[in-house]
C-alpha cells in the first residue's frame, strides 16, 4: 500500500460569538474519512462552507480536530492562502527565505532552490521589490513557485490557481503533474469543475461538513451539479411595487432536470393587488457564477402585454437548444406597461438543471461549430 | 531548548524579518534607535529638572537607564497584542509552532534595547562616570526581564483574538504603571507605607534591579533579585500553560 495519508471520522467546530454571552456552533467538518495514495491527486469540491478548508487545513496540521484520528506520513506543504507574502514590508528575495525557513529549510537549503524558484516564477526583475508593490498573480506566482520546489510528499493546493493568468496556470498544472509523476500526493480544491475532472484522479463531494459522494472526477462532478442548494452568490432577492404580485412559481419538471432540447415549461401565478390593466412578463437566466445569459420579456421578444384579471397565472417555455450542462437560475419578474417601474421583480427565484450531453464542453454556451479540418 | 534549536532558522528569520520592516523603511533607519530614547530623556530631563526642579546627580543618565527599559517592555507588550492577528496568515496558512512569534517579537525587541544601552554606557563614560565590572551582572538581569515580558506578552496575544477591549484597557493600564515605576523619580522617595505594595509591581522592580548595576555601579538588593526570579518564573510558566491549553481555540477566533 502506498497509503500517505489516512483520515478517520473527523470532527471539528468553531463557536462563533454572536453576542456578549450568545454564540453558535457551526460543524465545518462532521465526520469525514478518507485515504490518499502516492501519486495521487485528489480534488475536494462542494459549496463555499461545505467545509473544503477546514479539512486541508486539519491535514495540513494547521487545525487540530475535536476528534478523530489523522495519519499522515510524510512533510506537507500546505498551499492555502496566496501564498508567500507573509511579510510585506520584505522583498521578494526575503520573504523566500522567509517562506523556506516556515517550511523548516535550512537558509542553505533554500539557497539550493533559489534560483530555480525565480526562475520558474518568471519575477526575475521583481524580486529586489518589496512584496506589498506585488500584483495578486505575482504573490501566487512566487508562492507556488516555491511550494512546489519544497519536493513535499503531500502538496495541498486551495483555489489559487484561478489567480493567475492562463500561461502561468498551465505551467502550475504541468508542475503539479511531474511532481505528481515522481510520487507527490496532491490535494486539490477548485470551483473549476474544468480543471478538477482533468486532472483529479479521485474526487470528494462535501456538503455541511460530510461526503455525499466519492469516486470518478466525471460522476461526482455530475452529482455536484444536481444539489439543490443555491449557490451564496445568487441570493434570492425581490423588489417592486406589489401592485401586481407573484404568488407561485411552478416548474413543470418536479426534479427541475432536464436533457438537452428539452423544453422548459414555467407557470407563474400572481394576485393584481390594485387592478392594473396590463404589464410585462419578463424571465431572466443566469448560470451559477451570476453571469447574465438572456432576459426574454414579452414586449420586446413579442411585442404584447400581459392582460391581466385579478388572479390568474402565466406560462411559459423555452428550449435548452445552446447552453452546455450546468445548474441555471430563473429571474422572473411583472413589470408596467412602459418596461420601467417592476411591479415584483424576483431575482434567482429558482432553478434548474440541464443535463445529456455525454462529453463536457468548455463554457456556457455550444454552438453550432463546421469544422473545416480535413 | 530542543524547541530552539530545531526551529532556529525560522526564529531567525522571523528576528530580522521583523527588525527589517520596523526599521528599513524610514529615512533615519537604525538611527532611530538614538533619537527616541534620547527625545523621551530630553523632555522628562526638562520637565522634571528644570521645570519642577527636582534635583538629582547625572539626572538625565538616570532617566535614560529607566527609560530604556521601560520602553523594551511597552514596546514589546504593545506589539504582541496583535501578534497572532496580524500574523494571521502565517497561523492559519501554514504550519509553524505559533510560540516562535511571541518569541521573535521579544529577541527583536531585545536586540533593539541592546544597542540603547550601548548608546547608554557610551554617554556614561562621555560623562566621566566609572565603569565597574558588577555592570556586567547586567546583562544575565535584562534576559530576565526578558523572560518576564515574553510571558506577559504570550498572555496578551493570546486574550486579544478573543477580547479586542484588552487594547485599549492595556493602555490605559501601562498609562498609570509608567508613573508607578521609578523611571523619573528614585524608589527613595516612595513612602514607607507604600513600599510592600510598589514592590508587587515586576516592572518597578526590574527597573530598580538594572538601575542598581549600570547606574549606581552595585549589585542589586537581594529582595528586589529574589522579585525579580520569581516574577519572572511565574509569569513565563503561566504564559506557556495558558497557551499551550487555549491554543486552539485562540487559533480558531483569529
Amino acid at each position: 500500500m502506498n497509503r500517505i495519508v489516512s483520515v478517520r471520522d473527523l470532527h471539528l467546530s468553531y463557536n462563533v460569538h454572536t453576542g456578549l454571552f450568545s454564540r453558535q456552533i457551526i460543524k465545518a467538518v462532521n465526520g469525514i474519512s478518507f485515504d490518499l495514495q502516492r501519486n495521487e491527486m485528489l480534488s475536494l469540491i462542494g459549496h463555499n462552507g461545505s467545509g473544503k478548508t477546514t479539512t486541508l487545513s486539519i491535514v495540513a496540521g494547521i487545525l487540530k480536530p475535536d476528534s478523530g484520528e489523522i495519519m499522515v506520513k510524510g512533510t506537507v506543504v500546505p498551499f492555502l492562502g496566496l501564498g508567500i507574502g507573509f511579510n510585506p514590508e520584505l522583498t521578494g528575495r526575503e520573504n523566500v527565505f522567509l517562506y523556506g525557513a516556515i517550511m523548516g529549510f535550512s537558509r542553505k537549503r533554500t539557497l539550493k532552490i533559489y534560483d530555480a524558484v525565480v526562475e520558474f516564477s518568471e519575477l526575475k526583475d521583481y524580486m529586489n521589490l518589496k512584496i506589498k508593490e506585488f500584483s495578486t498573480g505575482m504573490y501566487v506566482r512566487l508562492g507556488f513557485s516555491v511550494a512546489i520546489y519544497t519536493n513535499p510528499d503531500i502538496l495541498i493546493i486551495d483555489e489559487v490557481l484561478s489567480v493567475g493568468d492562463v500561461h502561468f496556470q498551465r505551467k502550475c498544472l504541468n508542475a503539479i503533474n511531474n511532481v505528481k509523476a515522481k510520487g507527490t500526493a496532491i490535494m486539490f480544491v477548485s470551483h473549476d469543475m474544468g480543471l478538477v475532472s482533468r486532472f483529479s484522479d479521485r474526487v470528494i463531494l462535501l456538503s455541511n461538513g460530510k461526503i455525499i459522494k466519492e469516486g470518478e472526477p466525471d460522476s461526482v462532478i455530475d452529482e455536484y451539479m444536481n444539489m439543490k442548494e443555491n449557490s451564496p452568490i445568487l441570493q434570492k432577492s425581490r423588489r417592486g411595487s406589489g401592485e401586481v404580485e407573484i404568488t407561485n412559481i411552478e416548474i413543470d419538471r418536479e426534479s427541475r432536470i432536464y436533457n438537452f432540447d428539452e423544453d422548459v415549461t414555467v407557470t407563474v401565478r400572481y394576485k393584481n393587488n390594485s387592478r392594473i390593466k396590463d404589464g410585462i412578463l419578463g424571465f431572466a437566466i443566469t448560470d451559477e457564477n451570476g453571469c447574465l445569459i438572456c432576459g426574454p420579456n414579452t414586449k420586446d421578444y413579442a411585442d404584447a402585454l400581459v392582460q391581466f384579471s385579478d388572479e390568474g397565472s402565466l406560462s411559459f417555455s423555452f428550449k435548452n437548444v445552446a447552453l452546455n450542462p450546468g445548474k441555471y437560475f430563473l429571474t422572473l419578474a411583472l413589470y408596467d406597461s412602459t418596461n420601467r417601474f417592476p411591479y415584483d421583480h424576483i431575482d434567482h427565484a429558482d432553478f434548474y438543471v440541464l443535463k445529456g450531453l455525454k462529453k463536457k464542453h468548455l463554457g456556457t454556451v455550444k454552438i453550432p461549430v463546421k469544422w473545416n479540418i480535413k | 531548548m530542543e524547541f530552539f534549536t530545531k526551529h532556529f532558522n525560522l526564529l531567525f528569520e522571523l528576528i530580522k524579518s521583523d527588525l527589517k520592516s520596523k526599521y528599513k523603511n524610514s529615512i533615519l533607519g537604525f538611527l532611530w534607535i538614538i533619537f527616541e530614547p534620547l527625545f523621551l530623556m530630553l523632555i522628562l530631563y526638562f520637565v522634571f529638572n528644570r521645570f519642577i526642579r527636582f534635583q538629582m546627580e547625572n539626572y538625565p543618565l538616570f532617566i535614560l537607564s529607566g527609560i530604556t527599559l521601560w520602553r523594551f517592555f511597552i514596546n514589546t507588550t504593545t506589539q504582541s497584542l496583535f501578534i497572532f492577528y496580524r500574523n494571521r496568515e502565517m497561523v492559519l496558512k501554514v504550519r509553524i509552532p505559533r510560540l516562535l512569534l511571541p518569541f521573535s517579537l521579544v529577541l527583536s525587541n531585545l536586540t533593539v534595547t541592546f544597542f540603547e544601552f550601548i548608546i547608554y554606557f557610551i554617554i556614561f563614560i562621555a560623562s566621566g562616570m566609572k565603569l565597574s565590572w558588577t555592570m556586567l551582572m547586567f546583562l544575565p538581569y535584562l534576559i530576565l526581564f526578558a523572560v518576564f515580558t515574553a510571558g506577559l506578552s504570550i498572555m496578551l496575544a493570546l486574550i486579544y483574538p478573543f477580547f479586542k477591549d484588552v487594547k485599549p484597557g492595556w493602555e490605559i493600564f501601562t498609562q498609570a504603571l509608567f508613573f508607578l515605576c521609578p523611571i523619573f523619580y528614585p524608589f527613595e522617595i516612595v513612602p514607607y507605607r507604600f513600599i510592600h505594595l510598589y514592590l508587587m509591581n515586576p516592572v518597578a522592580v526590574f527597573i530598580m534591579g538594572v538601575r542598581d548595576m549600570i547606574y549606581s555601579g552595585s549589585i542589586a538588593d537581594s529582595t528586589v533579585i529574589v522579585n525579580s526570579i520569581f516574577f519572572s518564573a511565574i509569569f513565563f510558566i503561566v504564559g506557556i500553560i495558558l497557551f499551550l491549553v487555549n491554543e486552539e481555540r485562540m487559533v480558531k477566533s483569529l
